[in-house]
């Protein structure tokens, strides 16, 4: 795969997420009002929700890529796995430290164990292990195919985890939470939300194409490394 | 809760973000940045032996 | 019929060499009972205490040891090329899959035969009628994580800091079970039968969902 036109891919994707990004924070913190019960702190939930959103996506995507994979064998839709995975991990760390700053002051408790905040912790775990385990594997077809084992049995286990939580939490009353949160948001509400959306989905972008770029860059680095005959320096 | 312990939260909250954000973009960038050096160098080198 | 054969041939290989070591059953055995001793001091735990938290000192006994177990399963097969020489014969891929999660299943099961009695011994429980109920959920939470726990050692023998590598990959992973296994187990200790079958169909349904992909998937672990 060519280099450049990615690069230039990437570059054009970051330009546009920055003005998109410029363009949210005017709608959070100017354009739409306080909201009257939470206050100011609710307007981290413009970001918070769009990262919540992205990081699914991110890993559905390494999933995608991890199947395709292993049915056709080639390198870009290892590449693609391994960023997507990536830059969810990113986004779902956003998201597991920005709702418990907003949990805080809304319910009172930084952290409760109910069904969606188990699964996005879980979530977590599993794909910060998939990087791990990637981490720890040599480059090669072999860590292509291990991976993509467990981006298929990881996204797998998302529904059923969720499935289980959502059982044992009807068993322990848990604390009464998320009172209209997305049941009727204001317009100017509804509109700053969908900015944000947007905003964020094109930050995920860019973030993955520079990803993929230098994942490329990384391979072109070991392929003249090979040609030259030269030991790469080792790395940690 | 007062206002100003809200808009500690607000900020705390954001500076989660710009803090993961710009962390990961270093991180990146970083290594974009030595990749770009290796493949300069290598190309040179390769060069050389050639002519 | 040469699937089932194959996978007997797995299956009593690693018998045969776990009967000649022992180790990975003594290692497992003495493991769990630690952990519950362990955690009858951190929690010295009174008789209402036991009902409710047993049930997770049990399974982070059970779980924890099977990873042991699982551990030594690849770790054995990757010295002296023996998992090469397994992949040499003309045996489907999946029949080694299944032969050696049953191999697993068994020697984790065994480990479990033994230590419930220790269990019931050490925080004085009585128990008569629930044993047959104890008994299956025991065996559908080893069954799911054993099945995902095999496929998921034979990833993690290929890498650097193996040990480390299987706990963090499978724990995620087999949350459902986890938490399956406990609340039925609690359920069944505190003689409750609401929501008890809602969570067995779920932990079967677990099983099911993982043997099918494991096998499916083994075939790309086990690729040079």
């Amino acid at each position: 795969m060519r280099i450049e036109p990615l690069h230039t891919a990437a570059n054009v994707a970051a330009v546009v997420a920055w003005g998109a990004i410029l363009g949210a924070l005017y709608m959070v913190f100017q354009y739409v009002p306080m909201e009257r019960t939470m206050g100011n702190v609710q307007r981290i939930f413009y970001f918070h929700v769009p990262s919540a959103m992205v990081s699914f996506l991110a890993f559905f995507i390494c999933f995608l890529a991890s199947v395709a994979y292993l049915i056709t064998r080639r390198r870009g839709l290892d590449i693609a796995a391994a960023a997507a995975a990536e830059i969810g991990v990113v986004f779902c760390s956003v998201v597991l430290i920005t709702g418990p700053i907003w949990a805080k002051p809304i319910w009172g408790i930084w952290w409760t164990w109910d069904a969606r905040l188990t699964t996005t912790l879980v979530l977590w775990l599993i794909y910060v292990a998939y990087l791990m385990l990637r981490a720890y594997l040599p480059e090669g077809a072999r860590r292509a195919n291990l991976a993509a084992v467990v981006g298929i049995l990881g996204f797998l286990d998302v529904p059923i985890v969720y499935m289980s939580i959502r059982w044992w939490r009807t068993q322990h009353p848990a604390p009464v939470i998320m009172g209209g949160k997305g049941s009727g948001l204001a317009p100017d509400m509804a509109l700053t939300f969908r900015v944000c959306m947007v905003a964020i989905l094109c930050l995920f972008v860019a973030l993955l194409l520079r990803r993929i770029v230098v994942e490329l860059l990384q391979d072109e680095v070991d392929h003249l490394y090979r040609e030259a005959d030269v030991a790469p320096p080792e790395r940690g | 809760m007062s206002p100003d312990k809200f808009l500690d939260f607000l900020f705390a909250g954001y500076g989660a973000f710009w803090t993961i954000l710009f962390g990961y973009l270093g991180m990146i960038f970083s290594r974009q940045r030595r990749l770009l050096r290796e493949v300069e160098e290598l190309r040179r080198e390769l060069s050389q032996r050639k002519g | 019929m040469v699937f089932l054969h194959q996978l007997f041939t797995i299956f009593m290989k690693d018998l045969r060499l776990e009967w000649r070591t022992r180790e990975a059953m003594s290692a497992m055995l003495l493991f769990a009972l630690l952990v519950l001793v362990i955690f009858n001091f951190a929690f010295n735990p009174d008789r209402e205490l036991v009902l409710l938290i047993g049930p997770g000192i049990l399974w982070v006994a059970f779980t924890f040891a099977g990873v042991l177990g699982l551990n030594r399963a690849f770790a054995a097969e990757q010295e002296n090329g023996c998992l090469a020489g397994v992949l040499l014969t003309p045996m489907d891929r999946g029949a080694i899959y299944l032969g050696k999660w049953l191999a697993n299943l068994l020697f984790t099961l065994v480990a479990e035969a033994i230590l419930l009695p220790f269990f019931v011994l050490f925080f004085n429980l009585e128990l008569t009628h629930e044993i047959p109920l104890l008994l299956l959920v025991c065996l559908l939470g080893t069954i799911g994580f054993t099945a995902v726990g095999t496929l998921l050692a034979a990833i993690s023998a290929n890498t650097r800091l193996r040990e480390v590598m299987l706990p963090v990959l499978l724990f995620p992973i087999i949350v459902p079970v986890i938490v399956g296994a406990v609340e039925s187990t609690g359920l069944i200790l505190n003689q409750q039968t609401e929501g008890l079958a809602g969570f067995i169909r779920m932990l079967a349904l677990y099983d099911v969902i993982f043997l099918v992909t494991s096998t499916l998937l083994f075939d790309f672990v086990l690729e040079e």
